[in-house]
């Protein structure tokens, strides 16, 4: 917040996700369900309701290890509850081995075996009628000439532009479709209304999917078709259920079409709005709810204070880039972010772009590969330094935190720095000085807040809702809209023309059979989020070091056999890009075409290079959205002479990792 | 009597290694070394299965769980009996534990207990941060060491570190001749194994597997028998059901209480540490 408030005074800009990380998979879903709380993955049911689910599809999410700390517990109970767990995933991973059956999908084609899925829901007639007619635009009739959503006014002088109507098959007659209203509608078949030919939303998604039946789409994603069949009968008729997936699906380029393709899948079955439903795997962001409201405190301009400000600019990740590159920078002030130099793709680019600025400063409690490039460092304070106000995500509660420890050293916490800066931009009251007061000030400003009893109690349980999506959806129709007859056109590396997303159609670049290079390049990389980090932080804990020591390329033993790879071997990944090099790690439960090393190592942690001197930073049109995954290399021993010491010298904290000294 | 034992279960163990580096924070155990190890059962590696993975359309073979596994505090324990001085003992409430000023490191019961549970200080032990951590002082040079259930937590009313730092609440530790304790009602219950029962050891930790148990009832760092009112896995599933409107996110059992203090809970600190 103070980061947000000091940028504002001087009209600074700052950087976000939107659109860059993680915003994928949740654009497309807010396609169809309406825009929900931005661009992340769409709000679930609370944790706590989650033992109702009967049916959950982890899809491209491995739970058990990156979302762990306060879900495990609630999946697990669903599971113990007999709910049957599906997991889609072409590894076999810690939340694959605990499944009922695992898809073992080919990379890159989550779209397919969605489309599939509804074939099957479709086609079987599993499909939940009355939610379709009442929550969704499944009966809103189509125009066969234009495509188009035949509009109120097409058929009626009074109708209004806006509103998509259905046909009664009572009344033979149609009707405008109101928001939650259950009529005689009918959801499949042609009707020609005032000469006009038409037919329902929900004709016009069967005749897409019947291009994708399960034997069709076993096929291209190397599935067993009676697998995608009991997945989808599992979902349509076990009753509440729903499909938790992460961030992984939109870290292939186009993963915004399986957000899209999952949310009517989900339509069909008619899960949202009931307890058991479950839409994602974090634990809810609990409507928001969890932080503090403090009005207009990140952008003062508007008030009536001492303080003068100027609006702020924010720039998504995506194009922050180009703005370093043009110049658009004469400063950046970085703090609590390993972002530039370790966690963004396309790594050297990044680096070779910080020579536009002319002053870098960094803080940061963590000497870290991004702060080695700043030309001031400022050293802060740790957390159990300073008294703060945490919200979290992944719980519903406000936390006072109390200083435990002063700083050691020269370190000082962000605030102070903060205010400092400040002053010295000549905004001496743009923060009140005294961090405990500040605190006070903004606790003040939330009304659901009592400042003595939050820094009394500690923790704070906020409201919040346990069961999403029970009101109109945020879409015009305040329908989930099956059919967008406005739909935005992607076009972007791997497409040969344009291809607009009425309805979900899978695309494809790099993970691709047909992409040019994947002769060149045939191996698929991922790089996960693993159990041992969160992201790049804790890199150099030398306790989980010792269990975790150094980056591996999990690898298939076929893959590996066939380039004259031993277990253990350090290999080079390459391709045209960069390279890095790594341990080899037979691992059978990785699917053979495709390589793993867990994001978040520092590139002092490599032999060589870094793992995402492999990735790119290019985007696609409607994504929007960095794709780690959409990255193609080859393996090859590595040269003799690289120096492996780091690792091989019996030093069990690992490469030149500098102890914490208990950090 | 008082027979102390711990429940694993591995149907909710998420291999997450949390127990095995908790330990090391809370027992000051030195670089280099552990008394609680997360196995994989599966592949040669760390989260890899057995089997090979499925041709396209084939049905899977591949097979992965995870077996935490430290001292077992057998019954019958062939560390207690090889030690020529009685510095590996049973106490009288079960627990299997070293006196450090007897041991003179020779080793014999690292040859006798079969599950590798021990460890030995070949050199001057190496602490991080520099003057230790937790609750225990450090060990010296030339001794063997392992899991003492942490005992110094049991005495003061507390479960092990590696029982409530489990994020998937898959260890129970608890009093198996008292037959209201969750470990003993767990063992009548579920399926359960001991390692390499064959040997005789008498092993007091078990490992569910088959059927999930609801975890570890209670969410206090306190043992069951120190709570004021006794969880039990019925009443945990009845408390999780009030999420949301009714208020209380899964505070099931007794909650971290702090006794109103603003500060942290901060164990009171016997030696050689900053927890
Ligand atoms: S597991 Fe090993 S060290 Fe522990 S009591 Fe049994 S024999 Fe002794
Ligand atoms: S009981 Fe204590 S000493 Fe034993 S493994 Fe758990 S944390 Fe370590
Ligand atoms: S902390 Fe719990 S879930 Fe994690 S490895 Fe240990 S027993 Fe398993």
């Amino acid at each position: 917040m103070a980061k947000s408030r000091l940028a504002s005074l001087f009209g600074g800009t700052t950087d976000g996700f939107f659109y860059g990380i993680d915003t994928n998979v949740g654009q497309g879903f807010h396609r169809v369900a309406g825009n929900l709380w931005g661009a992340f993955l769409p709000p679930t049911n609370a944790p706590t309701d989650w033992k109702n689910c009967r049916t959950i599809i982890a899809w491209g999410s491995d739970i058990l290890r990156s979302q762990f700390q306060m879900d495990s517990e609630h999946f697990l109970e669903a599971l113990r509850n007999g709910a049957k767990l599906v997991v889609v995933d072409p590894m076999y991973t810690t939340t694959a081995a605990k499944a009922d059956l695992w898809l073992p999908i080919e990379p890159g084609k989550d779209a397919y075996l969605a489309l599939a899925m509804m074939q099957v829901v479709l086609d079987e007639g599993l499909h939940d009628e009355e939610f379709l007619r009442a929550r969704t635009t499944a009966p809103a009739l189509v125009r066969t000439d234009t495509g188009e959503l035949l509009r109120a006014s097409d058929v009626s002088a009074a109708g209004d532009d806006e509103s998509v109507v259905a046909m009664n098959s009572e009344t033979n007659d149609v009707e405008a479709l109101a928001p939650e209203t259950d009529g005689s509608y009918a959801l499949l078949g042609e009707y020609t209304v005032d000469g006009i030919e038409t037919k329902t939303s929900l004709t016009v998604l069967k005749e897409h999917v019947d291009g994708y039946t399960p034997e069709d789409v076993a096929d291209v994603a190397d599935l067993n078709p009676d697998d995608v069949r009991t997945a989808a009968r599992w979902l349509a008729t076990r009753g509440p259920g729903g499909i938790l997936p992460s961030y992984g699906v939109g870290r292939y380029i186009y993963g915004h079409v399986f957000g899209q393709a999952y949310a009517i899948l989900m339509a069909l079955t008619g899960d949202y709005g009931n307890s058991g439903n479950i839409h994602n795997q974090h634990g809810n962001l609990w409507g928001g709810n969890q932080a503090l409201q403090v009005g207009d405190y990140t952008s003062p301009g508007t008030e009536s204070e001492s303080v003068s400000a100027s609006p702020t600019t924010g720039v998504g990740y995506k194009d922050v880039i180009s703005a370093i590159e043009d110049g658009q920078f004469d400063v950046i002030y970085a703090m609590e972010s390993n972002m530039l130099v370790n966690q963004f793709p396309d790594r050297k680019r990044w680096i070779e772009s910080l020579k536009n600025v002319d002053l870098i400063a960094w803080a940061d409690m963590h000497h870290t590969p991004s702060v080695q490039h700043a030309d001031l460092i400022l050293p802060a304070a740790h957390w159990f330094e300073k008294e703060d106000i945490v919200p979290s995500y992944s719980h519903p509660h406000i936390t006072y935190r109390h200083k435990v420890h002063d700083p050691l050293w020269e370190a000082k916490s962000d605030y102070w720095i903060m205010d400092k800066l400040a002053a010295h931009l000549g905004h001496e009251d743009a923060f009140l000085g005294d961090k405990h007061e500040e605190l006070r000030m903004l606790v003040d400003r939330d009304d659901r807040l009592d400042f003595e009893e939050l820094y009394e109690e500690g923790t704070v349980e906020m409201d919040y809702q346990t069961i999403m999506y029970q009101d109109e959806f945020g879409t015009e129709t305040g329908r989930l809209e099956l059919y967008d007859d406005a739909p935005p056109v992607e076009s972007g590396p791997g497409l040969d023309e344009e291809v607009s997303l009425e309805l979900p159609k899978p695309l494809e670049a790099r993970t691709d059979d047909d992409y040019e290079k994947s002769d060149k390049y045939p191996l698929v990389f991922m790089q996960k989020h693993g159990v041992f980090r969160i992201h790049s932080q804790y890199e150099m804990n030398s306790w989980v070091r010792e269990v975790n020591t150094e980056p591996q390329l999990d690898i298939n033993p076929k893959d590996a056999k066939t380039r004259g790879i031993d277990d253990g071997d350090y290999v080079r990944v390459h391709n045209d890009k960069g390279e890095m090099v790594v341990k080899a790690k037979y691992n059978d439960g990785i699917k053979p075409g495709l390589i793993n090393t867990d994001q978040g190592w520092w590139d002092r942690d490599y032999v060589r290079g870094h793992h995402n001197d492999l990735t790119d930073s290019e985007v696609a049109e409607v994504g929007r959205t960095f794709a780690f995954y959409d990255t193609r290399v080859e393996v090859e021993l590595a040269p003799d002479d690289v120096d492996t010491s780091n690792y091989t010298g019996g030093n069990p904290v690992g490469a030149n990792a500098e102890k914490t000294g208990g950090d | 009597m008082t027979k102390y034992g711990l429940v694993i279960d591995q149907e909710r163990c998420i291999g997450c290694h949390a127990c095995a580096v908790t330990c090391k924070q809370e027992n000051n155990v030195p670089m280099g070394q552990f008394w609680n190890r997360v196995l994989t059962e599966g592949g040669d590696h760390i989260d890899t299965p057995s089997g090979t993975f499925p041709d396209p359309g084939e049905a899977s073979t591949l097979d992965m769980a995870y077996q935490p596994t430290a001292c077992q505090h057998c019954e019958n324990a062939p560390c207690v009996k090889v030690c020529p001085v009685n510095a590996t003992y049973t106490r009288d409430d079960g627990i299997v534990e070293i006196d450090y000023d007897k041991c003179i490191g020779c080793r014999y019961c690292m040859a006798a207990c079969p599950y590798n549970a021990r460890v030995f200080n070949w050199d001057e032990p190496e602490q991080m941060p520099e003057e230790g951590t937790g609750d225990v002082p450090a060990r010296p040079q030339g001794v063997v060491e392992k899991c003492t259930f942490c005992s110094h937590r049991v005495e003061e009313g507390l479960d092990p570190a590696c029982v409530v730092n489990c994020p998937a609440d898959a260890r129970i530790f608890g009093d198996l001749d008292d037959e209201t304790s969750t470990v003993t009602k767990y063992i009548d219950r579920y399926e359960t194994d001991r390692l390499l029962e064959d040997r005789g050891t008498d092993p007091k930790t078990y490992y569910i597997s088959g059927e999930m148990s609801p975890g570890r009832p209670q969410r206090s760092e306190k043992l069951e028998s120190e709570l004021d009112e006794r969880p039990s896995a019925s009443n945990s599933d009845d408390d999780a059901d009030s999420g949301g409107d009714e208020g209380g996110y899964g505070d099931s059992g007794a909650s971290h209480s702090l006794d109103g203090d603003p500060m942290p809970h901060v164990p009171a600190v016997k030696q050689g540490g900053d927890d």
